[in-house]
């Protein structure tokens, strides 16, 4: 009877046993299966645990607190030490890191060299090279070189590679939250960066891809 | 047009979603001395005292079950004065909700005088579901306020309000 009611870890996608369900076939995974959802909703035909009405009625006591209107998503990852985020409409994946076909009679630079995406041969940049970032120190490197990816970005056509050492994913901000840039900021980066906000106990930059875009163009000229 | 799929005991019932505001789990309610049976008792939904009926009582006599499947839906409504007015419906099972378009409505040409509330039906994988019209509902209950009939859905301006 048991392994009649779960079925899906036995001979179903999250099972290894032989022969494998016969229905699998015609619904390729266990949750487009009637006999998974008719599982998940018997576990609500259970009776109420105890407190169960108490919690909820203080749950549903509070005013629902409004959600900012107006945020927009971006991508936040790290280069060297700074986090940074860009709109995230203008990411098209991220991918392994994979290895970087120098070009000759390039000064290595912001123009990192060649990589292969899916067959294609993009354009590799440094981002860290471009916006002044310093190399961060060895020992923080090599623990978290575990996280080190690709970034591909599409913008006007225009698609460019950049690896990142860690990428957090997608974040919404809302335009309220930003801080201003404080114009002690030496360094180009400054130049780069269109606004901060805050994440957990971070300062995120928010790149301005106007202007990365167009000094990535002229750099590799 | 999104409809919300129940239980009250053995028989599904359905009804329109355009109303439904939110369907929230089973709380603990205040119970009201010499209020009619159905009449499940009041809470407090997010600052505003919501009464709760008990759809099981009212259409078949016994009370729901109490499991977490049954649920509390909370429906919108507006007072005479343009006020909005919030009423809880608990019924069983409340897990689901499915597009039915208009003509899947079907009118049998009955009308029960103890309950004009029932009123069309859908069929859904051949089966007849009857269908609880929340517009006639609310004429059943003689101690809530007088609320206005007919066709009109509070727009959002007056829920926030």
């Amino acid at each position: 009877m048991q392994k009649e009611e779960s079925c899906w870890k036995q001979i179903g996608v999250w099972g290894k046993e032989e022969p494998r369900c016969p229905k699998l076939k015609e619904v390729i995974h266990c949750r487009n299966c009637d006999l998974f959802t008719q599982a998940g909703r018997n576990l609500l035909e259970r009776d109420l645990p105890a407190k169960y009405k108490n919690e909820w009625a203080q749950v549903l006591l509070e005013k629902k607190g409004e959600d900012l209107i107006g945020t927009f998503p971006v991508v936040t990852f790290r280069v060297e030490g700074e986090w940074l985020a860009l709109p995230a409409r203008l990411f098209s994946e991220v991918i392994d890191k994979v290895s970087i076909h120098s070009l000759p009679h390039r000064k290595k630079d912001v123009l990192n060299g060649l990589v292969n995406v899916h067959g294609e041969m993009q354009i590799c940049v440094s981002l860290e090279h471009l916006i002044g970032l310093e190399e961060e120190a060895e020992d923080t490197k090599k623990k978290q070189r575990l996280h080190d990816r690709m970034m591909v970005v599409s913008k006007d056509g225009d698609i460019w590679v950049f690896p990142v050492k860690e990428i957090h994913g997608i974040h919404h901000v809302h335009p309220d939250l930003f801080q201003n840039v404080p114009v002690t900021v030496a360094k180009s980066k400054s130049a780069f960066t269109k606004e901060i906000f805050k994440w957990k106990d971070k300062h995120v930059a928010l790149l301005d891809d106007e202007l990365l875009f167009y000094s990535l163009k002229r750099s590799i000229q | 047009m999104l409809v919300l799929l129940f239980y009250l005991g053995d028989v599904m019932y359905t009804m329109k979603c355009e109303r439904v505001r939110e369907v929230a789990p089973l709380v603990k309610l205040k119970e009201i001395p010499h209020a009619p049976d159905y009449f499940a008792g009041l809470f407090n939904y997010r600052g505003v005292i919501v009464p709760v009926i008990d759809l099981r009582i009212l259409i078949q006599g016994r009370p729901c079950e109490m499991r977490l499947s049954t649920r509390i839906i909370l429906v919108d409504y507006v007072k005479d004065d343009n006020t909005p007015y919030i009423l809880g419906l608990m019924a069983e099972r409340v897990t689901e909700a499915v597009k039915k378009s208009e003509d899947a409505f079907v009118s049998p040409g009955l009308s029960m005088q103890d309950a004009p509330y029932l009123g069309d039906f859908v069929m859904e994988n051949k089966e007849i579901i009857q269908y609880i019209d929340l517009d006639l509902l609310q004429n059943s209950f003689k101690f809530l306020p007088m609320l206005e009939g007919g066709n009109n859905v509070p727009d959002d301006d007056s829920v926030l309000a």
